[in-house]
């Protein structure tokens, strides 16, 4: 076990309570690699479940704070990783009563693919666009569920414990939210 | 009856997340071309998964903040939940004291008060509506706890009223966990 250490902390006077309520099951070294390999996609479905750009890096953050106060003893990296996802899930679903700002993350993604020099470009951005404005129409849940399976390749039981749903519900759960999708990507559904 | 499930959408979902890049994925392809429910599978799958290429592609123009960063910014925030925490009692204690103080002043100032109408009543000032409501209370206090016990309980009520705000004062920085 190890502790945050700041150069701020000998001014402090409370450096007792402070080193006991700081401590961490996670070294920093730890940290490093698994903030390096689960970073990207953790943003990615940040802002996919969040649709909010502009709160992406704070909820980064707070995800990774929250992981790393947590008082969990984790058997693995994947159950780490699931944990991770779930606090994550907890914030986006918490600030749900934000409204959908599909606009900010839409912008991002255009000219990401703006700078590509491939001759599809605007067959993808709007591609891109369809999937930003469709996910727009899910319920944050729906987002996840489906972020989850698809991209992430989750087990129906990893998805049920971060989403926070029965494992008997998720599969006509994911069968909804994946019509939905389907059907919003395919103009069916305005 | 809408068939809701196959048994190999996790292996057609898997190969659309590689790209249908395997020589196994071919067969997998075959299949989704006569199943609906994997056809649906494979078609938000791919949707998504470019999605998040895209994303991706975003990152690499747009870096996130290091690993570094991260910690550290965590940290600081460790030191100050920690120390918010470790003064959390002194809060308390601070609210306390400021409601029983508060109670302790309305009470000794009901038990003052049938002198500072008398005193008042005779300099001749009419002008004391607010002090028929005290005596008032007072003296309905009065009949039901007898003697010097009406300013305890007079005392303790105030506290008991002015307990919530006071709470509330201490408390109002407080953060959500």
């Amino acid at each position: 076990m190890t502790t945050f250490r700041t150069p701020a902390q000998d001014v402090e006077p409370l450096a007792a309570a402070r080193t006991a309520d700081c401590a961490t099951t996670m070294s920093e070294e730890a940290f490093r690699a698994f903030y390096e390999l689960t970073s990207h996609g953790l943003w990615a479905y940040l802002l996919r479940t969040s649709g909010d750009r502009r709160l992406v890096d704070d909820l980064l953050q707070e995800s990774y704070y929250r992981l790393l106060r947590a008082n969990v003893v984790f058997e693995s990296d994947d159950h780490r990783r699931n944990y991770l996802y779930r606090i994550a899930t907890n914030l986006v679903h918490d600030g749900r009563r934000r409204p959908w700002s599909a606009a900010g993350s839409r912008v991002d993604v255009e000219q990401a693919q703006a700078s590509s020099d491939d001759g599809t470009v605007e067959v993808r951005a709007a591609r891109r666009l369809d999937v930003a404005r469709a996910m727009g129409h899910l319920t944050p849940r729906e987002r996840s569920m489906l972020w989850l399976a698809y991209v992430r390749g989750c087990t129906h039981e990893e998805i049920a414990g971060v989403v926070g749903v029965k494992v008997a519900s998720l599969k006509s759960l994911l069968f909804r939210a994946r019509r939905r999708l389907a059907g919003l990507l395919e103009g069916r559904v305005s | 009856m809408t068939v809701r499930d196959c048994a190999r959408e996790a292996e057609v979902a898997a190969a659309a997340r590689r790209g249908w890049l395997s020589a196994q994925d071919q067969d997998v392809r075959q299949h989704v071309s006569q199943c609906a429910v994997c056809a649906r599978v494979a078609h938000v799958c791919e949707a998504l998964v470019a999605d998040q290429k895209a994303v991706r592609m975003f990152l690499v123009d747009n870096p996130l903040p290091s690993a570094g960063q991260v910690w550290r910014r965590a940290a600081l925030r460790a030191q100050a939940d920690g120390v918010q925490a470790a003064s959390r009692p002194l809060v308390w204690a601070q609210g306390v004291a400021a409601a029983v103080v508060v109670g302790l002043a309305i009470a000794a100032l009901g038990a003052v008060w049938p002198a500072l109408t008398e005193a008042f009543g005779r300099v001749g000032s009419g002008l004391m509506p607010p002090s028929h409501v005290a005596d008032g209370a007072l003296r309905l206090l009065g009949s039901v706890v007898p003697g010097r016990w009406a300013i305890v309980v007079g005392g303790v009520a105030a506290c008991v009223a002015v307990s919530p705000a006071v709470v509330y004062w201490a408390l109002r920085d407080e953060r959500r966990p």
